[in-house]
């Protein structure tokens, strides 16, 4: 009978323990990633240079695009970030895609990655937001802008693919493509397709009470009527953050209506220079910004150039601010035209002071919420959540408006940016002071709707 | 060890004699901002004489169409600045100006020469 030896059973022992070690990391390593493409880099290891380049480009593009006022803008912007959030969204943990979240999204069915295929998210979203500028600007972009979108895709390409495989070059960017295709159809159904044609929505019967709007200027027709029946990202930007109706309308001097046009006459009238400062450097100036939107745009891209975010935070950041933004506006068109306010300068010039002349131009829509409060307050609110603790504190110098000829400002808090914002139309004449009050208050819904109704990734790097 | 602190005392010194000279970039900068201010200055003058003019637009439409052609030259001219400025801010914030604490001092330094040199007005 032959003895077996100890040693070659051992080490045979040991070498399946370790095996089994082995694969048991293995199964625990592969069950933590969980909504993450398996082989790809994720999104938080890209640079997002190219994408906050795209966001210069549009403002640019904004500006020279005939058609392109605050509503259209906006709504230009809102679907751009959500194509670009949607290309890279597969590569960031814990990311949920928008599709079954935004109002009416889920009828277009959008591209999703292949098995187990690598993808590099930087170039998907380089090949979506390029595609989507295209898109949102198609019938007036100027062949300058056009020519540039297209060179700015091409160098953005060739520098996210070095040392790519092209066959992941190729899905990437097709998967980024197919991804911009199905949200411009998606925009295409909302109300607001292609209205840089005819901003204005003609014809449209103004009201003739007393109490509405009547033409400041030359335009005898106010901008985009029916925005306000546009379909908003998400329904409760509607249904929950409408403004209670503005105090009855009265020209009796004990009224409240009368006294709040007194605000606006007392202070126009006893501005001192930093008030008119404040109210050009909000206006968003004549004829050459990219709106008011634009500058809130501005704004968030200088920060994340700042705090040098990758392409996970920088994508997050627009998609939330494309989608509040977007809804502002909807919200606070339907406001503006459910109510049809006459603006303070026309009852002003009526009522107490025919020789009354505002700070800055009034520009042709009714007074009733103010465009750049809501706006704003939606902003303040989708950059407390991306910067602070929500407190809204950050130390910050929005130097975004030097190449318009104006000193830098500096704040210290996101809500406070926003009340100086909300009280610019106060000073410069145009709006009344509920116009403001009421209007951070809607837009601050929707920005608080637009951070808590959505499901984003809880940490994004 | 001698050859780590004087290699750490020569990077130090290095990045020393990198310090931007910021009175001279906002001095140079100051130019183009001061052209923007001028021009934004005009911007509003335009836009308030327009909005003086469309009162009266029945009888001087052509007063209109004359000082739109100007608003046209001016916000050409604005976009353009635009540009111009953006671009070189970019290019300082990338090159000299990398840290906060200096872009901040520029912008004090900006304002305070622009301040002096008056270029407010058209």
């Amino acid at each position: 009978m032959q003895i077996k030896q100890k040693t070659p059973l051992t080490f045979r022992h040991l070498f399946a323990k370790i095996i089994l070690f082995c694969l048991c990391i293995l199964i625990i390593d592969s069950c933590t990633k969980d909504t993450i493409v398996n082989n790809s880099k994720k999104a938080e290891e890209y640079q997002a240079d190219f994408l906050i380049k795209y966001y210069d480009h549009i403002c640019k593009t904004i500006k020279n695009t005939a058609g392109f006022f605050p509503p259209q803008a906006a709504r230009a912007y809102g679907y751009i970030g959500i194509a670009s959030y949607e290309s890279v969204m597969h590569g960031i943990e814990g990311a949920t895609s928008l599709q079954g979240q935004l109002n009416g999204f889920a009828l277009f069915k959008l591209p999703q990655p292949i098995g187990e295929q690598k993808y590099n998210w930087a170039i998907a979203s380089n090949a979506a937001t390029a595609r989507m500028i295209h898109y949102m600007f198609e019938k007036k972009i100027t062949s300058a802008d056009s020519k540039k979108t297209d060179s700015l895709e091409t160098v953005f390409h060739e520098q996210l693919s070095n040392g790519e495989d092209q066959d992941v070059i190729t899905r990437s960017q097709i998967f980024g493509q197919n991804i911009a295709d199905v949200v411009y159809n998606y925009s295409k159904t909302d109300g607001g397709h292609e209205s840089y044609l005819d901003p204005f929505q003609l014809p449209y019967s103004v009201p003739s009470d007393p109490y509405c709007w009547v033409p400041t200027g030359a335009v005898t027709t106010p901008l985009s009527p029916r925005w306000g029946n546009n379909r908003p990202f998400l329904i409760s930007n509607i249904q929950k953050a409408q403004p209670p109706k503005h105090m009855q309308f009265s020209t009796d001097p004990n009224s409240e209506f009368y006294k709040e046009a007194m605000e606006v006459y007392v202070t126009v009238t006893n501005n001192n220079s930093e008030q008119i400062e404040i109210a050009k450097y909000w206006a968003d100036d004549p004829f050459a910004t990219c709106t008011p939107a634009g500058h809130t745009f501005n704004i968030l891209t200088q920060i994340l150039k700042e705090e040098r975010a990758t392409l996970s935070k920088s994508s997050l950041a627009f998609a939330k601010m494309c989608i509040a933004e977007n809804d502002a506006f909807i919200s606070c068109w339907k406001g503006k035209y459910d109510y049809v306010l006459i603006r303070p300068v026309s009852y002003i010039q009526k009522y107490i002071d025919p020789t009354f002349k505002t700070v800055i131009g009034t520009p042709p829509f009714p007074a009733y919420t103010s465009g750049h409060s809501c706006e704003m307050g939606a902003g303040s609110r989708i950059l407390s959540a991306l910067f602070t603790n929500g407190s809204g504190d950050y130390q910050f110098t929005d130097y975004s408006q030097l190449q318009y000829g104006f000193f830098a400002r500096s704040y210290s808090n996101f809500e406070k940016m926003a009340e100086e914002c909300a009280n610019s139309r106060l000073y410069g004449g145009i709006h009344y002071p509920i116009d403001n009050s009421k209007g951070l208050q809607v837009g601050r819904a929707i920005g608080d709707n637009v951070n808590k109704e959505i499901k984003w990734p809880s940490f994004t790097k | 060890m001698m050859r780590y602190i004087s290699l750490t005392f020569l990077v130090l010194l290095n990045a020393c004699s990198n310090e931007p000279d910021i009175d001279a970039i906002a001095m140079e900068f100051s130019d183009i901002e001061c052209r923007a201010i001028t021009l934004k200055d005009k911007r509003f003058d335009l836009s308030e004489k327009l909005r003086a003019v469309e009162k009266d637009s029945i009888i001087k439409k052509y007063e209109i169409d004359s000082l739109n052609d100007v608003i046209n030259v001016v916000k050409a001219e604005s976009l353009a600045m635009a540009d111009s400025i953006k671009a070189r801010m970019e290019f300082l914030f990338e090159h000299h100006l990398r840290r906060q604490s200096d872009r901040i001092v520029f912008l004090e330094k900006l304002k305070e020469i622009i301040t002096k040199r008056k270029c407010h007005g058209s």
